[in-house]
């Protein structure tokens, strides 16, 4: 029982991860119905800002969230401006190869500038558990989970309750219709892009206190990032969470109670049985 | 109007082929053949401009690029002191020639493929992972292309009864056995859970060491595998903690995950009376670095570390942390003595031409600083140098020799500390 | 006139492809680049088909080019059965997993269906990992000794690095010969029509199911022969190897650089990417996927028809003049 119990609060707080590295994604495919390849390396900058904030200045990690959001969200706003935004048609698959082009190119980049070392930051909290009875739960991924709430509630918040997120909401159901009432709608999707990355930043930032980072690090979250996103939904936020935790929990009973080489699997399988009769995702409506 | 163009689109192609076939013609074209004359179909007579080179294929980028930069470091390092002391052959250069393999076999072909083809590369080295050092092997024995593995580690490269190839490090199957010993002689452990990297080295380690082991002496086992990429391994160590063994015995890859594993180990609260490695990311400095304390007293079982009694081996350690800033570990070593093996060869061989070299390397049996190296067959393997491996533990920050006993530098601390009581 | 110009050239080219090897200044890793140019070209050729001619954008052709690579090496290396059956098996097996592929997956649609091949993709490759019995798991297969070819009276040694060449470029030629014959039959005008708009060819009586299934197995069948001569010139075989997402990414690279929809297109991006990796790697050294990734972009912004398409307009729009 213990152990059911361990491996269903530790299947939540992963899952927590998984949805936080979603949640740009979803709001990127959702809205401007890019597949972003680029996705992972924008996790990665906020990763290599997130180190270099705290080598350099001596900030806790997590008190680096505002800083490395607002880097990425530049350098996402950067991208789109003179990439992304300006490819003919913006198709589904020349987005989708364009900025397969640019993950290829950050992460090598980026290893030519920084060396391909392995990073890890050194916390003195890092690995300290918090027992509740038997059960012992990992105090990082409790912080990360809070902190995961407030970007889920806030990008929600952000998206029904202010101008320019009801503007995205508006482009992304209804481009023509949002344009002819006064919205720009290219600068709203120079915007999205650029809150897409920001939100992968912050997910870069949790996930240091975790795992160790190096510059090609990024294409490990691309697919668990998609089975998320497929999951909640296309551009649904509280969506992502709801798909995050759903894998992270599959993975851990999965690896418990079936077999451990399959790990990766079970998020696979469920992501291929909502595509097949859920393609909305479990929560439905988009955005 | 349609055939101008293909006309066009066909030209282009031709030129651009030809055009590799210069570039790739030109590169070792001005060096070719101008000693003797008897140039021979693969690899010719060779005795110009004092330059011998050395192939080595290595990841150079990908998640593995880290590994390849660290052969390059410890290459570099050992072809500049053997230059800088006069050369091989009175007075002729070492050169190093690294190609990309990405860490893909596929990649590593085209790459051998390349480094063969120029007749002035005598020998190959280099490899890093199993894979690779697989395909690199069986391309150079085709070729007749005199190989020397340094670190790859899968069996069958040298149990494939190939000529040209040569392994001085030991293999999969040989790196837990001093692990195994450990086990069956100093402790009481009939539990084990084993967690391995599920890759080629993880089920080369398993396959070809640990499965036959844990058989024979009837252990009551728990196996796990997990994905090199896995963000978190708590799932698993939940289940060793249910499982409760008494060793844990663990093969990772890079430092990386094997500071993943303990992590999770240490989270989940998993006590054993041992904690172990099969080598590579348990015996990596970076693992210590990483790790920190929860490295303290786990074990590795690893290809021996250097010989620490030597002076060489602290006149390398202390030069190549002078120089690139941190300490060598089991890759750096390896990669060192290579070039050291490669150059004793080289000054050994009859003449300058692979088929010579090949001689040379088969009757190399030298000293250095990771042990004696002599290639012999045994045991269905050819070529290949009877390794030593050794238990290391981490102790204060220092991976030392505890097993066996010729070896140790002292005591092992058995058993584990629980993780409360440090 | 204009067609006899064509085959002209054609056999011009097939001319210059067959004498090749034979150049004074052609060498084993020339043949090499080759063969992999070749591979590019088949597996690009069999995606652009499913991919570029009916609109059903793939993301996870690498399973049927592990199937072929799996399949060939485990009957040649466990039964010794000769390479070319084994090819041919490889292929047929990799048709029999498009089947149940097709049938589940062509619910989807768009980017749904690309996601779909992606995540079956891995499945597969996971699969692979895990049954070590049959496919040695993480460690591969290895091929040690490859058995002679006997067609008939004639018997052929796969082995040198030219044999492989020749071996390839049959292939190559048989893959470009069917895409052709096919693409002018009026199934390729129902897969073109499907990419169009699915929903008006459904519409005009096409069974789209059965064609994208019907476009669908042929390429797998095409990018499982790619795999198993892959997995034989390469030697060993291993999950992350021919399962792996970049390879699925590399088909999908090599028509789009080329031209997407034609097939001309992965044939010209087949050469453009194989010979820019090795010249750039020769140029810069281990920043070269740095400028790979650089010149997709570019590509993409400047070219969005391919290189293909790209030449074609600025030919057409500077010579078309002229003649007129």
């Amino acid at each position: 029982m213990n152990l059911f119990m361990q491996s269903i609060i530790d299947g939540i707080l992963n899952g927590a991860i998984y949805a936080v590295i979603a949640l740009g994604l979803t709001l990127i495919f959702g809205v401007m119905k890019i597949i972003n390849m680029a996705h992972g390396e924008f996790v990665m900058l906020g990763m290599f800002s997130t180190y270099f904030i705290y080598q350099y200045a001596g900030l806790d990690p997590y008190l680096t969230i505002p800083f490395t959001g607002i880097i990425v969200f530049l350098f996402g706003l950067l991208m789109y401006q003179f990439g992304v935004g300006k490819i003919p048609g913006l198709t589904e698959e020349n987005s989708l190869l364009f900025t397969a082009g640019a993950s290829l190119f950050i992460a090598n980049l980026a290893q030519f500038l920084w060396s391909p070392n392995y990073r890890r930051l050194d916390l003195p909290y890092g690995v300290t558990t918090l027992q509740v009875g038997d059960l012992a739960i990992s105090v990082t991924k409790i912080i990360s989970l809070c902190i995961v709430l407030v970007c889920v509630i806030g990008l929600w918040y952000f998206l029904h309750k202010t101008f320019v997120g009801m503007a995205i909401r508006a482009s992304s159901q209804e481009k023509i219709a949002a344009s002819l009432m006064g919205i720009n709608v290219k600068r709203i999707a120079m915007i999205t892009f650029g809150i897409g990355a920001g939100f992968s930043a912050i997910a870069g930032t949790l996930l240091t206190a975790e795992i160790a980072f190096y510059p090609t690090v990024g294409t490990i979250f691309i697919i668990k990032a998609f089975i998320v996103v497929v999951l909640g939904g296309m551009g649904n936020i509280p969506g992502a969470a709801v798909g995050g935790i759903i894998l992270g929990v599959a993975e851990s009973l999965g690896a418990v109670y079936v077999s451990s080489g399959f790990t990766d699997a079970y998020g696979l399988i469920i992501f291929l049985l909502i595509l097949l009769f859920r393609p909305q995702g479990l929560l439905g409506r988009k955005v | 109007m349609k055939n101008k163009l293909f006309i066009l689109v066909v030209l282009m192609l031709a030129v651009s082929l030809s055009l590799l076939g210069c570039g790739n013609e030109s590169a070792s074209g001005p060096v070719e053949n101008e000693g003797d004359g008897t140039a021979t179909e693969e690899g010719g007579e060779q005795s110009v401009e004092g330059v011998i080179k050395i192939g080595a294929v290595l990841p150079m980028t990908g998640p593995a690029a880290v590994f390849g930069e660290k052969f390059q470091n410890a290459y570099t390092m050992a072809v500049e002191e053997i230059n800088e002391a006069g050369g091989v052959r009175g007075g002729m250069k070492l050169e190093l020639v690294i190609e990309d393999s990405q860490e893909r076999p596929e990649e590593g072909v085209k790459s051998a493929e390349r480094l063969i083809n120029d007749d002035d590369v005598l020998i190959l080295t280099g490899g890093r992972s199993s894979g690779v050092t697989f395909a690199v092997a069986r391309v150079a024995n085709q070729y007749q292309m005199p190989y020397l593995i340094d670190h790859g580690s899968t069996d069958l490269a040298t149990q494939s009864g190939w000529e040209y190839v040569f392994r001085f490090n030991p293999t999969a199957g040989m790196y837990s056995e001093a692990l195994q010993d450990f086990l069956i002689n100093e402790t009481d452990v009939s539990s084990v859970a084993y967690i391995q990297v599920d890759n080629a080295f993880g089920d080369a380690i398993y396959e070809y060491g640990l499965k036959d082991f844990f058989e024979e002496k009837g252990y009551d086992v728990l196996y796990e595998k997990y994905d090199e990429n896995s963000l978190d391994l708590r799932p698993i160590m939940n289940n060793v903690k249910n499982f409760g063994p008494d060793a844990v015995i663990m093969t990772s890859g890079t430092d990386n995950e094997a500071t993943q594993i303990m992590r999770a180990a240490a989270e989940a609260g998993v006590n054993a009376k041992v904690f172990a490695g099969t080598g590579a990311g348990h015996s990596i400095m970076g693992f210590y670095e990483q790790a920190g304390d929860l490295a303290e007293y786990v074990m590795s079982s690893a290809p021996w570390h250097g010989d620490k009694s030597q002076d060489e081996w602290h006149e390398f350690y202390n030069n190549y942390r002078d120089r690139y800033g941190h300490s060598p570990g089991e890759h750096e070593v390896e990669g060192y003595v290579s070039i050291y093996i490669i150059a004793d060869v080289l000054e050994r061989a009859e003449s300058l031409n692979r088929e010579d070299v090949r001689k040379a390397l088969a009757e190399t049996d030298m000293m250095t600083i990771f042990g004696p190296i002599k290639f012999e067959d045994f045991d269905g393997y050819t070529n290949q140098n009877r390794g030593i491996t050794e238990l290391s533990q981490w102790i204060d920050g220092e991976l030392v020799s505890v097993y066996p006993e010729e070896v140790a530098d002292r005591e092992p601390v058995y058993p584990f500390p629980s993780w409360n009581e440090r | 006139m204009r067609n006899k110009g064509i085959i002209l050239l054609i056999i011009i080219a097939l001319a210059f492809a067959l004498v090749f090897p034979q150049f004074p200044f052609v060498n084993n890793y020339l043949l090499h680049v080759s063969i992999v140019i070749f591979l590019h070209i088949i597996f690009g050729l069999s995606w652009n088909l499913l991919g570029g001619y009916t609109g059903q954008i793939s993301f996870g052709h690498a399973m049927f080019l592990g199937m072929g690579a799996y399949t060939t090496m485990i009957l040649v290396t466990q039964y010794e059965i000769n390479p070319l059956t084994a090819i041919l098996l490889g292929a047929v097996f990799a048709v029999f997993l498009a089947l149940p592929v097709g049938l589940v997956l062509f619910k989807l649609r768009g980017p749904y269906f690309a996601l779909g091949t992606l995540a079956t993709a891995e499945i597969i490759r996971l699969v692979a990992l895990n049954w070590s019995s049959l496919t040695g798991g993480g460690v591969g297969i290895l091929l040690l000794n490859i058995p002679p070819i006997n067609v008939g009276f004639m018997e052929f040694q796969l082995g040198s690095k030219e044999s492989f060449y020749y071996f390839t470029l049959l292939f190559t030629i048989i893959t470009i010969i069917v895409m052709y014959w096919l693409l002018r039959r009026k199934e390729g005008y129902y897969f073109l029509s499907i990419r169009e708009d699915e929903d008006a060819s459904l519409a005009l009586g096409i069974d789209t199911r059965l064609y994208k299934t019907y476009a669908l197995l042929i390429s797998a069948f095409f990018t499982g022969i790619s795999g198993g001569i892959m997995a034989l010139v390469v030697g060993i075989i291993e999950p992350q190897t021919v399962f792996a997402v970049h390879l699925s990414a590399e088909m999908i690279f090599v028509a789009v650089i080329g031209g997407i929809g034609t097939i001309m297109g992965p044939i010209i991006g087949s050469f453009i990417l194989v010979i820019l990796t090795e010249i750039l790697y020769d140029w810069v050294g281990t920043a070269y996927l740095i400028l790979y990734g650089l010149l997709l972009m570019l590509v993409i912004l400047y070219m969005p028809e391919g290189v293909y398409g790209w030449l074609k307009r600025k030919f057409l729009s500077t010579f078309s003049r002229k003649e007129v």
